[in-house]
């Protein structure tokens, strides 16, 4: 049982501060760039519905490590178990939720349509001592301590690789707390265990000693015999104690392995299969990395599969593109750096969403009008490499290809609203789009800036030094072919012909799209980055190229 | 104890088991708790504290389970509910006046709520209230609502309903009783049959109950069998109290074979009101020669806080102007904590401190006038619980409320190790005694209303003829066990109610 309603963070790791409202939702995946906080997202719920007391804090944890700023983790849970609501428990702090706001006045209102809520607060200072407290609006309650034990009834659990004790049947384990689901009324975990540990006994007790320590039980039959005492029946059995071989003794095996040796990806996927068995009854799964040691098909897999028919409440955080894909938007948070709440997408960004999905994880996105400006921008990433200059995704610049059209201004403003920096890469030869793209402006959104009419092939034809042109022509892309090649001979001519030849160039890659290819734009980049050096810098190509790098970089 | 408990009443959604003192009420109580299996605890209500207690101590005597009820008194449990939800400006603070009926009046329009009929029924499967004849008309209400959702008993006795408040007043049998399924499958006097009670006193209480039960009116006669007599005595007026009540009241009491005495003053109104505290301390010591008798205190006598309030404001008046030193007002708090004019015109006078020649008198007072200056020096309540200790170690024997001055004393206690004044001291110490109960044993001199569930061996009644209500009577009589006592100036007793 329960859900996350909201959440707040306060100096917790890398969030300072931290709201969100999740709502009724069941299936949450976060979603955003490393080290932007998703995962503490996921800590801080573990912590402050932790089923045990004992959470192992330390400076580090707090803040900017900052003790004198308490931790603090506020959770609003609706769905909660019903034995919560006793009024010797902590019905009397029950809330409401009405119109997606919490209300704690509710005297007034037809209750009865309102669904019940629970607030949790986890705070802990520089004593580092943990405290749990339920709490509500209302101006006379004092917040009431909440037990380890009643925290563990909102069944929290968290998918994490170095967890191996979810393969076993420890206190606080999920299979645990499975076997108490199926439990019979009044029947123990514990009980139950136990018989497990009894039929050990009885097991090695059948088969009499241990050989490997036949020899010093003789010695000692014989010692003790001149001593005057008679043990005939002295022998080796395993110590019936129940604390001795408790539940984390009794662990899931594939054949003879433990279950814990296996793989990555198969170990989280049967801790997946165990988690989702536990919020069938209700209960709040957190799997930090969903796509760690998995293939892309088991991914999109094992996403459809959490999506589907829950009655509990999942969180993942993801960096891959296919649990993007297969979510739906409503099931997506994104989570910007030193962000103090979740962005959540509506219907709109479906599209994007399913086309674009790899952009979501960057920092700043190039928009890139066709194939030959994301190649020419991939060329960019190559140049910044081999130069010792950083790369893209160093700097969290991913581009996207808009496939040709107009889609490119939407997806930009798309994005821009959503927090992103964008950089629209774009050809001036249209005059439909020219228009559009004083909506950009409206956004702030940046662009590149060729001359009217020009696209980036003929602003590179028109503005690169002679000798760059030279080598732009002897390419050797497949589509250079004799034919091409022969009209573009420039071995006989002068400087007087220069500028003829440029435009019949320009022209002709326009006609013969020399350069609409990915490849093309990386032919373009190699060639022509390394001369920008020898331009002037009013020169339109080089005034772009570098506004673009500046952006890059900052 | 043999009577089995109807499975109809058990079953009943809506029950009031008619309960006569010393049936067992409390042993079905617990009987039911026991007999009940259910999931969720029952909430047993009730009206004081004692009475928790009483019903706390007795579940665990029988062993019943600590989880399968829970245990609360009827305010307390709507106080915890009210102010949860509503805010300290809607109700009041807990010591202003109005409070508990501010808290009671929210608590009818918030039971009604789906929500908090959730949380109730989450907590609990049954109500029982306990004494229900002492609930008001509110209460009632109150329980009318729970009872809409939770399987309701009530367990109480009419002829027990002394409890009568004109802001609220209680609830009426039958007449408040429609909804609810009437039992009175107690008839047992089991009280009077355990060892050492006495069986004829058990019956003749049960036969007096009986015809109160129909009439206002009763005779009384002697019954040396049933350890039961009625003196009848001449019209008492001012002059002759001590030779026609007193002093025949001292000799039955020398009579009796027993330590557990208590004597019965009624309250009613003749020439003023009668029976009051301060009337009943006055009384005590015309009988009382030897200090053997408690005088029982209301827990919330508003004469307790009255007096730590005013030793405040002597403490914050010396303080403001310390040259003024002046032992009347010392006089006067002691007067208030009610040490006796003999006591203080010994060393008191109308001037101050009167100075002795006697040498063991001149010690005391000496050592008086040290403590006196001492606190006009520096007053504070360790100063002043100095010199109230002193003289009351001195003058036990001339307090005519100990009570009062032992509280008082406790107070200054609390607030020299707390640090707070002595009236937030003095409602700790209460709210202490009010929680955790206190002993009433041995020889008491007390009214109905205080002495209202407990047993003596002995009870002699005084002025039985004055009483006007007959549930008065019949609370009185039946706190005895083994004997009983009645003066009266007629045999033939009529109520007004």
């Amino acid at each position: 049982m329960s859900k996350i309603y909201s959440l707040s963070i306060k100096n917790f790791r890398g969030i300072k501060e931290f709201n969100h409202v999740f709502g009724l939702e069941n299936f949450i995946v976060l979603i955003g760039r490393g080290n932007s906080g998703k995962t503490t997202i996921l800590q801080a719920i573990n912590l402050v519905l932790s089923p045990t007391w004992n959470v192992g804090l330390s400076d580090l944890d707090f803040y900017d490590t900052d003790v004198t700023q308490p931790i603090e983790i506020e959770a609003t849970i609706t769905d909660f178990p019903k034995e919560l609501l006793t009024d010797s428990k902590y019905g009397l702090y029950i809330r409401k939720i009405k119109d997606g706001q919490i209300i704690d006045d509710f005297l007034e209102e037809d209750d009865s349509s309102l669904v019940d809520a629970l607030s949790i607060r986890f705070r802990v200072d520089s004593s580092l001592e943990p405290k749990w407290h339920v709490f509500c609006g209302r101006d006379e309650s004092e917040p009431k301590e909440i037990t380890a034990n009643d925290r563990a009834k909102f069944n929290v659990f968290m998918v994490a690789d170095y967890a191996d004790n979810q393969f076993s049947f420890g206190r606080y384990s999920p299979l645990s707390a499975l076997m108490k689901l199926s439990s019979a009324e009044g029947e123990s975990v514990a009980q139950r265990l136990l018989e497990i540990v009894r039929k050990i006994h009885e097991l090695t007790a059948e088969n009499g000693s241990f050989n490997e320590v036949e020899g010093i039980l003789e010695t000692l039959k014989t010692d003790s015999s001149q001593l005057g005492l008679s043990l005939e029946q002295l022998k080796t059995a395993i110590e019936f104690k129940d604390n001795s071989i408790s539940g984390n003794s009794i662990a899931l095996h594939n054949g003879n392995i433990p279950y814990r040796r296996s793989g990555k990806g198969s170990k989280r996927l049967l801790s997946i299969a165990i988690q989702k068995q536990l919020t069938r009854t209700g209960g709040i799964v957190l799997i930090d990395e969903l796509e760690q040691g998995l293939e892309p098909d088991r991914i999109t897999n094992i996403t459809r599969y959490l999506k589907s028919g829950l009655s509990g409440q999942i969180f993942v955080t993801t960096h891959s593109s296919y649990t993007l894909v297969e979510a739906s938007y409503n099931n997506l948070f994104l989570m910007r750096e030193r962000a103090s709440n979740l962005i959540s997408f509506t219907e709109d960004f479906q599209a994007v969403l399913r086309t674009q999905p790899e952009a979501f994880f960057a920092k700043k996105i190039i928009c890139c009008e066709g194939k030959t400006e994301q190649g020419f921008v991939r060329g960019i990433d190559d140049y910044l490499k081999t130069t010792g200059r950083g790369s893209l995704s160093g700097f969290g610049v991913f581009p996207i290809d808009s496939k040709g059209g107009d889609k490119f201004i939407k997806e930009a403003k798309t994005f821009k609203n959503l927090g992103y920096d964008v950089y629209v890469v774009v050809d001036n030869d249209v005059e439909a789009i020219r228009d559009k793209l004083l909506s950009l402006d409206e956004l702030s959104i940046p662009y590149t800036k060729y001359e009217i009419g020009g696209c980036l092939e003929s602003q590179i034809i028109k503005d690169v030094p002679w000798n760059c042109i030279k080598k732009l022509v002897n390419c050797n892309l497949e589509r250079f072919v004799d034919d091409v090649k022969r009209k573009l001979d420039v071995s006989d001519l002068d400087s007087s012909q220069e500028s003829e030849f440029r435009d019949k160039f320009a022209r002709l890659a326009k006609e013969k799209s020399l350069y609409k290819d990915i490849p093309g734009g990386e032919f373009l980049a190699e060639q022509v980055l390394p001369e920008l050096t020898a331009l002037g810098n009013d020169v339109v190509l080089k005034k772009n190229i570098n506004t673009l790098l500046d952006w890059i970089k900052n | 104890m043999s009577e089995t408990i109807p499975t109809e009443f058990l079953e009943s959604n809506r029950a009031f088991l008619i309960a006569p003192a010393g049936y067992g009420k409390t042993y079905t109580i617990v009987s039911c708790a026991q007999k009940l299996s259910c999931e969720k605890p029952i909430l047993i209500l009730t009206h004081t504290h004692a009475g928790v207690a009483a019903l706390k101590a007795k579940m665990s005597k029988q062993g019943v389970e600590r989880d399968k009820y829970r245990i609360d008194t009827i305010s307390g449990f709507i106080q915890r509910y009210v102010l949860s939800f509503y805010k300290q400006s809607d109700v009041g603070a807990q010591d202003e006046r109005g409070f508990f009926a501010n808290v009671l009046d929210k608590s009818l329009s918030l039971f009604i709520k789906p929500t908090i009929k959730h949380i109730v029924l989450e907590s609990y499967s049954h109500l029982f209230v306990d004494e229900y004849q002492d609930c008001s008309k509110k209460q009632h209400e109150l329980v009318e609502i729970l009872a809409r959702y939770l399987p309701t008993h009530l367990f109480g006795d009419p002829l027990q309903g002394i409890f009568d408040f004109r802001e609220d007043p209680s609830v009426k049998f039958p007449d408040d009783f429609k909804n609810f399924q009437p039992f009175d499958f107690l008839r047992i006097p089991y009280r009077w049959m355990v060892n050492g009670n006495s069986a004829a006193l058990g019956a003749k209480i049960k036969e007096y109950r009986e015809i109160l039960e129909i009439n206002d009116a009763i005779c009384i006669e002697s019954d040396i069998e049933s350890n039961f007599e009625v003196v009848c005595h001449n019209p008492i007026t001012p002059a002759n109290e001590q030779d026609v009540l007193y002093n025949p009241l001292r000799r039955k009491i020398k009579q009796l074979d027993t330590e557990s005495i208590l004597v019965i003053m009624p309250s009613f109104t003749q020439n003023g009101r009668r029976g009051l505290i301060e009337d009943r301390a006055k009384m005590l010591r015309r009988f009382d020669y030897e200090h053997k008798f408690n005088l029982v205190e209301a827990i919330d006598d508003k004469t307790y806080y009255q007096c730590a309030h005013d030793i405040d404001s002597l403490i914050e008046e010396i303080t403001t102007s310390p040259l003024n030193v002046d032992y009347v007002k010392i006089k006067e708090k002691f007067e208030e904590i009610s040490f006796d004019s003999q006591s203080l015109n010994m060393w008191f006078n109308s001037s101050g401190l009167i100075s002795k020649r006697d040498a063991d008198e001149k010690v005391f007072s000496d050592k008086l006038k040290l403590c006196c200056d001492k606190f006009f020096q520096d007053a504070c309540a360790r100063s002043f619980q100095e010199l109230l200790l002193f003289f009351y170690q001195n003058n036990r024997r001339n307090i005519k409320r100990p009570d009062l001055a032992r509280q008082v004393l406790k107070s200054l206690e609390y607030a020299v190790e707390n640090n707070t004044s002595v009236y937030e001291a003095m409602v700790k110490t209460k709210n202490h005694i009010r929680r955790n109960g206190r002993k009433i044993y041995g020889k008491c001199f007390g009214t109905t209303l205080l002495t209202k569930g407990l047993e003596f061996d002995a009870v002699i009644l005084l002025y039985a003829d004055k009483i006007e209500d007959k549930r008065n009577f019949y609370v009185a009589i039946s706190r005895a066990c083994k004997n009983l006592i009645i003066f009266t100036e007629s045999k033939q007793l009529s109520f007004r109610r």
